[in-house]
């Protein structure tokens, strides 16, 4: 593949490149010895504006980064081509927050990081709202629900009494149609979503 | 500077992040926001005299779609566990929580935050179940990321914890 058919597909995918050199002895830090590989990316432009080589403070703009960096070591002391990537990370650059992917790779002695922004399908930002939104409406149906379970027994405990009670044949007729409504009642009641003191519910695992 | 990385681990929606908003730029806003992943803030503060910067790791809420990473916890020097007061079900995601994070982590230092505190008339987590936690030495702190109540104070308790200096 040609430089620059891989600088299209590195600018494309929204990724930067980052080389790890293995540390000098006596080295004071391990971020001194960090080295961009690809043009800086649009979107992480802003952290080199003040100073466009200056790798070593990435890791200002990107704290995650730091912590990736241990979990790349495993990975590269693999010593054979291999790669580990991390869970996505947020960080905030220039304002906005990005949704970011790390992916260490080693390959024969070099120790490389792929950066990648994540956007389009890739950000599950959006879809994990969506799907938390629910559920918080789902817990607030079903607090309500919970709420509904005392007045309903109310009403049936009340109609039981009157039902004990002597009625002329109409008002028999009406108590009866109100026990009939009740019951339907506590039926849908029934079917839609307990809270965990009325049913037992199973848990997912952590 | 000394670093130290703390943790923000509970379910979803307790409202982590806002704590961290409150705490870091004094900022709230009533949307929730879901967090992916992990964010990382920085904060620099003086415990008795003794300057540090706090790595605040705002990790995603556990539920269904994300559970917490044990990478995450590594390395943590405290942790606060956030439940949403007007949710039972929160508390027990963070006891669960609190058993992952020492198995992980070692039994540092944490604190539990009962947060928006600003909603008490829908206030679910009742006052029994806290006071087993209290005397299973659990510290326990009610905040409010809207009205700022509990934050700075919370923050600094831990951070304090953390360095060993008195409680």
């Amino acid at each position: 593949m040609s430089d620059e058919l891989l600088s299209a597909v590195v600018r494309t995918f929204n990724l930067c490149v980052i080389e790890c050199s293995r540390p000098a002895e006596g080295a004071q830090t391990r971020q001194s010895s960090l080295r961009l590989l690809t043009p800086v990316p649009g979107w992480l432009a802003s952290a080199f504006a003040a100073a466009p080589t200056a790798v070593p403070t990435l890791g200002d703009t990107l704290p995650f980064l730091d912590h990736f960096l241990m979990q790349a070591e495993e990975v590269w002391h693999e010593g054979h081509p291999a790669s580990g990537s991390s869970e996505p990370f947020v960080a905030t650059v220039n304002g906005t927050e990005v949704l970011l992917r790390a992916v260490a790779i080693a390959q024969h002695e070099r120790r490389l990081i792929v950066l990648q922004r994540l956007t389009g399908a890739a950000d599950v930002r959006p879809m994990l709202q969506r799907a938390r939104d629910q559920a918080l409406e789902l817990e607030r149906l079903v607090r309500r629900v919970g709420t509904l379970h005392g007045p309903a027994a109310a009403i049936d405990r009340h109609i039981k009494a009157l039902l004990t009670t002597a009625l002329s044949p109409e008002q028999q007729s009406l108590v009866e149609q109100l026990r009939q409504a009740s019951a339907d009642t506590n039926d849908a009641l029934a079917d839609l979503p307990q809270p965990p003191h009325s049913r037992p519910r199973t848990r997912t695992p952590i | 500077m000394i670093q130290k990385k703390i943790c923000m681990l509970g379910a979803f929606a307790v409202g982590k992040t806002s704590l961290v908003a409150r705490y870091v730029s004094s900022m709230f806003s009533d949307k929730y926001l879901s967090t992916v992943g992990v964010k990382i803030d920085k904060k620099p503060l003086s415990v008795d005299g003794q300057d540090l910067t706090l790595m605040l790791w705002d990790i995603a809420g556990q539920d269904d779609y994300q559970t917490v990473q044990p990478s995450h916890l590594r390395g943590m020097s405290g942790y606060l566990l956030v439940a949403d007061g007007t949710r039972r079900m929160t508390l027990e995601v963070a006891r669960q929580l609190q058993v992952k994070a020492t198995a992980v982590a070692g039994p540092v230092p944490f604190i539990l935050l009962l947060n928006k505190a600003d909603l008490a008339a829908e206030w679910e987590i009742d006052e029994p179940g806290l006071i087993k936690l209290v005397e299973q030495g659990w510290r326990v702190v009610r905040t409010s990321a809207k009205t700022g109540e509990g934050v700075e104070s919370a923050f600094q308790l831990l951070a304090r914890a953390m360095i060993g200096g008195p409680r």
